[in-house]
């Protein structure tokens, strides 16, 4: 992991500040018709212009301001491993960031993703928590393995393989503080989330709620008084509820001076050759978040510290064509492909920007290059039968989409193309058999109303849940 | 060859030199003066983004379109300050009157959508307004004053109403309604988004529960029954923002196309017995190309290609492009756009009002696309999408294949605007169609088309006795010495917008061969090489 950038935080009185905790005018949500347009309190807000950045932060060199408020990016990327991070039963555990600042005079000034009651307790929700939030149908958490209740998902955040995260925190520097400053990121593991260590060991459910528990949700609240252990609990603790341990994954430190009175921060970048990858990790993160602003950013400067690296043009060009900005992609491929012409990746975007352009039969071209070395990846499979459906190719389209079946029998978008192919091939039956299947696997989509009670009531949670969103400290003493 | 070469280029030459078709933004010196109200709070509240619409329709049966503004107002009241819909007469001589006061229409709502028709054949059209907390239906009582009629109605839908359409799904010469609901919401329920991670903005949908949309069967007398969930168009999940009417399976009776947004597209057919069967998953409308739901708001239905075939034009959110399902003839729709230049030049917009129409007059129909997104702050992290959005015009090339001609169309139609509803109409009398958009908390714009009329066209308007009055559901097919047209007469399309029920054909430089209106009723009708460039108005046989 990395503590990588930081950039400014100014005030717009203008705008109404994102709700990020609880009971932090979390009133407003609240208000009715009855609160006027002149009870508005505008608070603070957040401008970010891109280039006001201080990067790499441990050789940019960069003196904050005391008194200043600046948002700092967490990077954690994953690294050989083939599965998303974490993998498992990713409902209960808990992953989480812990992001900590304290000045020259040991004073905290900054703490997100504290463990409460000493380091015993649950984390604090207002966390960076990598996990899957899943819903039972009255919108409670699954929060005690009970998977079979699950019908809504409040957010999944998981890192797949190869790629980064980058996290924001807004710190606010006291005008006290005394420099150096200290920021410490740690990627912290617990196997069992805090709430199912005490379900699981002391969990009864107070008596007369019987109605509050179906086959689709359980809305009970439960009790976990130490009597409630079972005198034959297994394991070697008895008659208490165990401290897991929390597990230290990684680790980042910087260390950074304070600017002199009077003096403004310089938000200055080092462009180093052996930093490549550490601005695009940020830009991965902020590319995977929909900040393509902040993520074509990064890539450039990946471009100029490396500019033999392929992946530099390749990202910048991915941003691009998620803005709709194939024209102004073009070159940049044409310039990875230039490094490194066998590069698979390279030939998938370029069928994407071919395949805008309406050029089908060029993409499928560049499909097929990237078929030959990896003839079994799905996504590139699905592009190819999708764009053989759109030319009206549909036998063609079928072969190809069964080939995805081969792989993921429950592929979605397989079954979504096949049900359209075989219709096209006018073979109803067949048509009928994917479509059921399309909306077996496929999400209800109406599921996510079941959202709206827990993001009323946690505000931590639904900031969390917001792709791009930025935490705060816990109340510091 | 070289003759041919001449001859390629002397081509080359005539068709550069004809100037465009440009479209003139003359709202001030028409007289519209409207501003619309979202109520803005300062919160962010859900329905603050989404109106409101417009509609261009002939108020006092003179036969020229007029111009009615659907507002929204503020979310508390204040003494003295009135926020309510507008009604311009139409002077016939390119501007317009304002006569809202004392028309009946000059009513406080948080209006959202409007539909057209002459719901009780009396020979004037009337008015249903959707919005937030309740619609509304006015009666036309003639010289342009309107009457609330919700309350005998039957009528009762208070469910964040959008877009509607008039239509008659069981052909028994009454007008029905369909009305597209959007979402569960109050200000106690209104949730926090942000795009940026700063600031609060306007949350998408998925959060807030879907609500059925209504169908009102009209049982003659001004009474109307809620008949949607017998008919099986009362989705609970739907969070509808626009409705189309069209034949897609060319049988004669009405279906329904209904785009939502975060959830699948309906396409419901009709059973041809009152109720529908819903078709859009296997028809391939109701997801985008990997199967995802999309957001969907504006929509229109007509033949762009000459197929005989109505297809379907949706528009989508930002970074979905368009959907232009084209009508195969087995049921099965294929998205088009994506290999067009509408696709792409579509990509960045997010796209509310949406229809076809032949804006060159050259016989084949183009699309218009009023453009704008939900959330100022868009722009931080999407450097290419634009909270004010230019429109898009498409020009149909033939075969088709579209061409992005909004540069061409000049400077006034190049203003970026937070556009909601779109209609069109033949305002000033000269033959061709122009554009009225309707913007989010800002003024209305009306685009004058200049140039178009250099082709020849032909107008038809419609009076049903049999069906129902409007002619809505009959189909006007014309033959020239081109090729084949055809329209039908609709209310809906768009976004929460109405544009006027004549129907306007390009000629090119064709010469009329026959026109033929085919009634909803049942009856066929022809007339034999009328002249060009002239308002047929046709009245359905009695028998």
């Amino acid at each position: 992991m990395d503590l990588f950038a930081a950039s400014p935080v100014e005030d717009d009185p203008k705008q109404v500040r994102m709700v990020r905790r609880a009971g932090e005018a979390a009133q407003a949500a609240l208000s009715t018709f009855a609160v006027g347009e002149e009870a508005e309190a505008p608070g603070q807000a957040f401008l970010r212009e891109v280039g006001r950045v201080a990067a790499p932060l441990d050789r940019a060199g960069v003196r904050f301001e005391p008194g200043s408020t600046v948002r700092v990016d967490v990077v954690v990327r994953t690294r050989k491993i083939g599965h998303f991070f974490p993998g498992g039963t990713v409902d209960a555990f808990d992953v989480w960031l812990e992001v900590e600042a304290i000045d020259a005079a040991g004073k905290h000034f900054f703490w997100s993703g504290r463990v409460e009651e000493g380091g015993r307790g649950p984390v604090e929700g207002g966390a960076h928590f990598y996990r899957s939030y899943q819903l039972d149908a009255e919108g409670n958490p699954i929060n005690k393995r009970n998977a079979w209740q699950t019908r809504s998902v409040l957010y999944v955040r998981l890192i797949p393989p190869g790629a980064a995260d980058t996290a924001h925190y807004r710190i606010r520097i006291p005008a006290s503080a005394k420099g150096p400053i200290t920021l410490t990121a740690k990627l912290n593991y617990r196997k069992f989330a805090h709430y199912y260590t005490q379900f699981a060991y002391a969990g009864e459910p107070e008596p007369g709620q019987q109605k509050l528990v179906s086959r689709n949700h359980d809305s009970r609240a439960f009790s976990f008084v130490r009597s409630n252990i079972p005198a034959n609990v297994s394991g070697a603790i008895k008659g208490r509820i165990p401290d897991l341990p929390v597990i230290r994954l990684a680790e980042a430190k910087v260390v950074l001076e304070l600017a002199p009175p009077g003096v403004r921060t310089e938000w200055r970048q080092a462009i180093l050759a052996g930093d490549y990858e550490r601005w695009n990790d940020w830009g991965i993160g902020m590319l995977l978040q929909g900040d393509l602003k902040g993520a074509e950013y990064a890539f450039r400067k990946v471009i100029d510290a490396k500019p033999d690296y392929a992946d530099g043009p390749l990202n910048v060009a991915r941003a691009l064509i998620q803005e709709g900005e194939t024209e102004a992609a073009k070159p940049l491929l044409d310039r990875a492909m230039k490094i490194h012409p066998g590069l698979a990746r390279i030939h998938f975007f370029q069928a994407m920007v071919e395949k805008a352009d309406g050029r089908y039969d060029a993409a499928i071209a560049s499909l097929r290059r990237v078929l030959e070395q990896y003839p079994e990846d799905r996504v590139a499979l699905n592009q190819l039968g999708r764009l053989l459906f759109l030319k009206r190719e549909y036998a063609e389209a079928v072969a190809v989409l069964e080939r995805v079946m081969s792989v993921d029998p429950e592929d979605l978008q397989a079954h979504y193309n096949l049900m359209l192919c075989y219709r096209g091939l006018n073979q109803p039956e067949k048509a009928e058999r994917h479509a059921r299947l399309f909306q077996r696997f496929k999400v209800d989509e109406s599921a996510q109303a079941i959202t709206a009670r827990p993001r009323l009531l946690r505000p931590d949670d639904n900031n969390e849940r917001q792709m791009i969103h930025d935490h705060e400290s816990v109340r510091l003493p | 060859m070289r003759a041919a070469l001449v001859a390629a280029l002397l081509c080359a030459t005539t068709i550069s030199a004809a100037p465009p078709v440009t479209f003139t933004d003359v709202t001030r010196q028409a007289g519209i003066r409207f501003q619309h109200n979202n109520g803005r709070s300062g919160k962010k509240w859900l329905p603050e983004t989404l109106g409101s619409g417009c509609a261009f329709f002939d108020a006092d049966s003179d036969g020229w379109p007029d111009i009615l503004l659907i507002n929204g107002k503020g979310w508390i009241a204040r003494p003295g300050v009135k926020s309510t819909h507008r009604l311009y007469r139409n002077n016939r001589d390119g501007s317009f009157g304002d006569i809202t006061a004392g028309s009946g229409l000059d009513v406080e709502m948080y209006g959202l959508g409007v539909a057209v028709a002459d719901y009780d054949n009396d020979g004037r059209e009337d008015v249903y307004i959707t919005a937030l907390e309740g619609d509304r239906l006015f009666h036309n009582e003639g010289s342009g004053r309107f009457k609330d009629v919700t309350a005998t109605s039957g009528i009762g839908n208070a469910r964040f109403g959008t877009s509607a359409a008039w239509f008659d799904y069981d052909r028994d010469g009454r007008l029905d309604l369909f009305v597209a609901n959007y979402v569960e919401w109050s200000p106690k329920a209104d949730l926090w988004c942000s795009l940026d991670g700063a600031v609060k903005s306007y949350c998408t949908p998925e959060s807030y529960k879907g609500v059925a949309s209504k169908l009102y069967r009209n049982l003659g007398g001004g009474r109307f029954e809620d008949a949607g969930a017998r008919a099986g168009v009362a989705d609970p999940k739907s969070k509808s923002l626009g409705v189309a009417v069209l034949d897609f399976d060319s049988d004669g009776w009405p279906d329904l196309f209904v785009a939502n947004d975060t959830q699948p597209n309906k396409l419901y057919r009709n059973n041809r017995n009152g109720t529908f069967r819903e078709v859009g998953l296997m028809a391939g409308v109701a997801f985008g190309e990997d199967g995802v739901a999309r957001g969907a708001m504006g929509t229109d239905a007509a033949d762009y290609d000459g197929s005989g075939r109505p297809h379907l034009l949706v528009g989508n959110f930002s970074n979905q492009m368009l959907g232009l399902y084209r009508n195969e003839g087995n049921g099965l729709f294929v998205d088009e756009a994506p290999r067009s230049t509408l696709g792409r030049a579509s990509l960045l917009s997010l796209t509310f009002g949406a229809f076809f129409f032949d804006y060159d007059l050259d016989g084949r129909l183009d699309i218009f696309c009023a453009n704008g997104h939900l959330d100022e702050e868009i722009e931080r992290v999407q450097p290419k999408v634009k909270f004010r959005q230019p429109p898009l015009l498409f020009h149909n090339s033939g075969k088709g294949q579209f061409e992005d001609a909004s540069r061409a169309a000049g400077p006034d139609f190049m203003r970026p605007l937070v556009a909601r509803g779109a209609a069109y109409a033949d305002y000033d009398g000269d033959g061709d169609l122009d554009v009225l958009i309707s913007t989010n908390n800002g003024p209305a714009v009306l685009l004058r088309n200049d140039g178009a009329n250099r082709n020849s066209w032909l107008r038809v308007r419609l009076k049903g006795t049999r069906s129902n009055r409007s002619g809505i559901g009959a189909v006007v097919r014309l033959q020239t010495t081109a090729g084949r047209q055809w329209r039908m007469v609709h209310s809906g399309s768009s976004y929460c917008s109405q544009s006027e029920l004549p129907v306007t054909f390009g000629l090119g430089g064709a010469r009329i061969e026959h026109v033929e209106v085919a009634w909803p009723g049942g009856a066929i009708q022809r007339v034999a090489a009328p002249k060009p460039n002239q308002v047929l108005e046709l009245t359905e046989p009695q028998s």
